[in-house]
């Protein structure tokens, strides 16, 4: 209930104590706050304090009014029996009390006050989730209410150690964030990292997760995502299982997944549902479709600026043919082509869904055809740029997927430039800078570089289960072993 | 400019990274040179017995590295020689260092002239991988070292491409014969250029404080040794193979000229995308030679105490820079020239690997007996 109750506690003796006035003063000009006054059989006046846009009124009728007019006892706290009613001491207190959804109620003659939480079960019914979509496997995704969100995971985890603090950020949103982790299996250094990273948080107002990673990262500058977002409550119990931790947001979705490294972003639930080789073989499709991605359209750039003389005969002849009556040289085709490309994504997003698949059938043809046949752009660069933009989706991580176009862009200006060389150097910078990244501190690059040769069993491929005894290395998790039989 | 942490230690590096190290340290020298007075089929024997020895020189090597003064880093030298000695030895240092430094640069970009951008002014090509390897360097000394990993994975493979080479109709076995040869000065110079191939572990010395105090160390040493040793007999008996020994002495870059052959659906000319991948190497190694120039121009002009600046390494960088793109243009201009610094570079690569490991346990010995 309170974010900081600790910390209050110890500055109760500073803070304006709660009064009647005092509540009533900060409720001024709040149409939706009401303030009831009751009397109990024994006589005892009581108030109750709420915003009713925040409370479940069918429950304060039931749980509280109800039992205190017609109970008989001689004081309020006996006759609310509610195990979570927590005395109030301060106006701050009591007003966060009120704004989190709970119901202030005070003893007027002897001025003792309490809060009962009652919030208003505001919530969507659980979904499939959509941006991570599965045929197999559990179907389940977080919605915006955190404490759902929580009992997911927990379902996933019925074990004592899954540890859960709660932390308040954000002036005015003043939302809710909590932090989980398994004790005794996730390293304490991360557990410290990021609460000193969410303590250290301070602005105003939080819509999503994101931001919170934002100002949680080092490396702010990246188009690498540094904490992996996700909306599967079975990533997250998984990823706690080998020893990350992971940070849920009131009023998102998307729950972050931390440390991770560049290789956790092309891992997909279902990898651990299908068969080890196809699974291996689907992860090993993903990195060469993301190596594609980024390559594929500056490669063309590059072998038609400079290295004629790489391309097949035969190949050159269609190319020669191809791009013998264009106005443009292969970078500004190239550019134009991925601008186009990069409207029609965006377009399609925005729109709603039937109107977006038909933007995506009429830009992907429609353009394409007539851009050939007016002169705009060569068949094979249609072609190419077609390959580039189904590879990019192939990457389970939105966000790395959303990378990948502006690397392409730089790497299309290198090759522009000094071809091949040049797009070796993009290469080099790409993976220099990936190579001097962290996530709570640990290598981005992790278990390449730094090496840990025992984990390559779950990164390039997907290696049978029964081999995968242990935990990742690189998280350095306090059991190393995943059977009981050694721990 | 403001303050960075180019030599700042945040995590300790595995041992297993001296084994990337090492190994790529060692043979980008000769893929990149491959001169003609090795091309001899008898000098495989040499390349065994150069390993061989090369793997004590190593165990030497080791003796220091887990040394006392090593773990220290510049304390630990301060401690053995004093800080005037330290600062003239750093002096004499920067002598193999840039030249090194030159003739790996100058090399690869002869080499990129000469199969891909026949006309790019060398000077500019210069500018640009040097500019690339300060982007490298600029994230500190921890995550270049790093990068060694990456720069092994990036090439290693390449080795596989050889190996059709091999089996007939590429492999004509009788061009390997005969195995023995009568002793002339070109044995000596082959013997002498190996060994300077088998050079580069010493700039380890460089690099200890970064790396993880492991008993290891000397395994992952002999493992990049023997790495090094099967790289330079494949690429050596393919190229005895598919050349023969007469033919390969009119190639100036047998190495790479091999790749020319090879064929593959979907690319010709697969020497291209070749060199392009070897710039991981350059990179590499020209990054991590800046930040040991850098670190030694430091200990020159007595700044070990100050925070590394941005306009400190810059100008490290603009001169070596500069004195590369000057080398190029006035020193280096016609075949006996390339020769000359060649020979340097092999004597002084050569030199360096031979006594520097001796000296420094040497030293230390003397050291702790006179307490």
């Amino acid at each position: 209930m309170f974010g900081k109750k600790r910390q209050a506690v110890d500055n109760r003796t500073t803070q304006t104590p709660v009064s009647l006035d005092g509540v009533k003063k900060s409720l001024t000009n709040m149409n939706d706050a009401q303030i009831d006054e009751h009397e109990t059989i024994s006589g005892i006046k009581v108030n109750l304090i709420y915003i009713k846009s925040l409370v479940d009124n069918e429950r304060l009728n039931e749980a509280i009014v109800k039992p205190l007019i017609h109970d008989r006892s001689i004081s309020v706290s006996e006759a609310i029996i509610s195990s979570i009613k927590e005395k109030v001491y301060t106006l701050d207190e009591a007003k966060e009390a009120l704004l989190n959804g709970h119901i202030l109620l005070n003893e007027a003659v002897i001025n003792e006050w309490w809060a009962i939480p009652l919030q208003s079960p505001l919530s969507r019914s659980i979904e499939s989730s959509e941006t991570e979509s599965i045929l197999y496997g559990a179907k389940d995704s977080f919605s915006e209410q955190i404490d759902q969100n929580i009992t997911l995971i927990r379902r996933r985890l019925p074990i004592m150690e899954l540890k859960s603090e709660s932390f308040t950020i954000g002036s005015l949103s003043k939302t809710t964030v909590v932090l989980l982790y398994i004790e005794g299996l996730t390293n304490p250094d991360f557990i410290t990292i990021a609460k000193e990273g969410i303590n250290n948080i301070d602005y105003d107002f939080f819509t999503d997760s994101s931001q919170v990673s934002a100002l949680m990262e080092k490396g702010n500058n990246s188009v690498f995502p540094q904490f992996q977002q996700t909306d599967r409550p079975d990533v997250c119990a998984r990823a706690l299982g080998i020893g990350q931790l992971i940070i849920l947001v009131n009023n998102t979705p998307f729950a972050l997944i931390a440390p991770v490294t560049l290789f956790d972003l092309f891992q997909s639930p279902e990898d651990y549902i299908n068969r080890w080789v196809v699974a291996s073989f689907l992860r090993v499709i993903r990195y060469v479709s993301f190596f594609l991605s980024i390559v594929l359209i500056p490669l063309y750039v590059a072998l038609t600026t400079f290295h004629f003389q790489m391309i097949p005969l035969q190949m050159l002849f269609v190319l020669t043919e191809s791009r013998s009556k264009l106005p443009f040289t292969p970078f500004w085709e190239a550019f134009i082509m991925l601008i186009i490309l990069e409207i029609i994504k965006e377009a399609s997003l925005r729109m709603p869904t039937k109107a977006g698949q038909t933007l995506g059938v009429i830009g992907g043809i429609v353009i394409g055809q007539a851009s050939v046949e007016a002169g705009f752009a060569s068949k094979v660069l249609i072609v190419l740029v077609g390959i580039a933009a189904i590879a990019s989706f192939l990457v389970p991580n939105y966000l790395l997927t959303k990378a990948n176009t502006l690397i392409q862009f730089i790497l299309l200006f290198l090759a522009s430039q000094l071809g091949v060389i040049g797009i070796a150097m993009g290469l080099i910078g790409i993976l220099s800078h990936l190579n001097s990244l962290t996530s709570l501190k640990q290598p981005y690059l992790a278990p390449l570089a730094p090496l840990y040769m025992k984990d390559w069993k779950d990164v390039f491929i997907r290696g049978p289960i029964k081999t995968a005894k242990e935990r990742p290395e690189y998280l350095k998790p306090l059991k190393k072993w995943r059977t009981s039989r050694r721990n | 400019m403001k303050p960075i942490s180019l030599f700042q230690k945040n995590m300790p590096i595995k041992a297993v990274t001296v084994f990337f190290i090492s190994n790529r340290f060692q043979v980008i020298f000769f893929l990149l040179v491959f001169p003609q007075y090795i091309a001899h089929s008898y000098m495989i024997w040499f390349i065994i017995a150069l390993g061989i020895l090369s793997q004590g020189n190593l165990y030497i090597l080791s003796k220091w590295i887990s040394s006392s003064y090593s773990t220290k880093g510049y304390a630990g030298f301060i401690e053995l020689f004093g800080e005037w000695k330290v600062r003239i030895l750093t002096a004499v240092a920067l002598l193999p260092i840039l030249v090194k430094l030159s003739v790996l640069t100058i090399n690869f970009v002869s080499t990129t002239r000469y199969y891909i951008f026949p006309s790019v002014n060398p000077s500019w090509l210069i500018f640009v991988f040097l500019l690339m390897s300060m982007y490298v360097a600029i994230r500190g000394m921890e995550n270049t070292i790093r990068f060694s990993i990456i720069a092994f994975f990036t090439v290693i493979w390449i080795i596989l491409l050889f190996l059709p080479f091999y089996f007939p109709p590429n492999a004509a076995w009788i061009n390997l014969f005969p195995l023995t040869h009568s002793w002339s000065q070109q044995t000596w110079k082959g013997i002498l250029f190996i060994w300077a191939t088998l050079s580069g572990p010493e700039y380890l010395i460089c690099l200890i404080p970064w790396l993880k105090q492991d008993q290891k160390i000397v395994k992952y040493m002999t493992w990049a040794n023997i790495v090094t040793v099967l790289e330079l007999l494949i690429v050596l008996i393919a190229s005895l193979l598919f050349y023969g020994h007469h033919y390969l002495l009119l190639i100036k870059y047998p190495y790479i000229e091999m790749t020319r052959y090879l064929q593959n659906p979907i690319f010709e000319r697969i020497d291209i995308v070749l060199i392009a991948f070897y710039l991981f190497h350059l990179v590499f190694m020209v990054s991590i030679l800046l930040l040991i120039l850098y670190g030694a121009m430091r200990i020159i002009f007595k700044k070990v105490s100050k925070e590394t600046t941005r306009k400190g390494f810059l100008i490290t960088c603009v001169i070596t820079t500069a004195l590369i793109i000057f080398l190029n243009q006035f020193l280096w201009t016609n075949e006996r020239q390339y020769k000359t610094w060649m020979n340097i570079e092999v004597v002084m690569s050569g030199f360096t690997y031979l006594f520097i490991p001796s000296f420094l346990v040497i030293c230390s010995k003397i050291k702790r007996r006179r307490r």
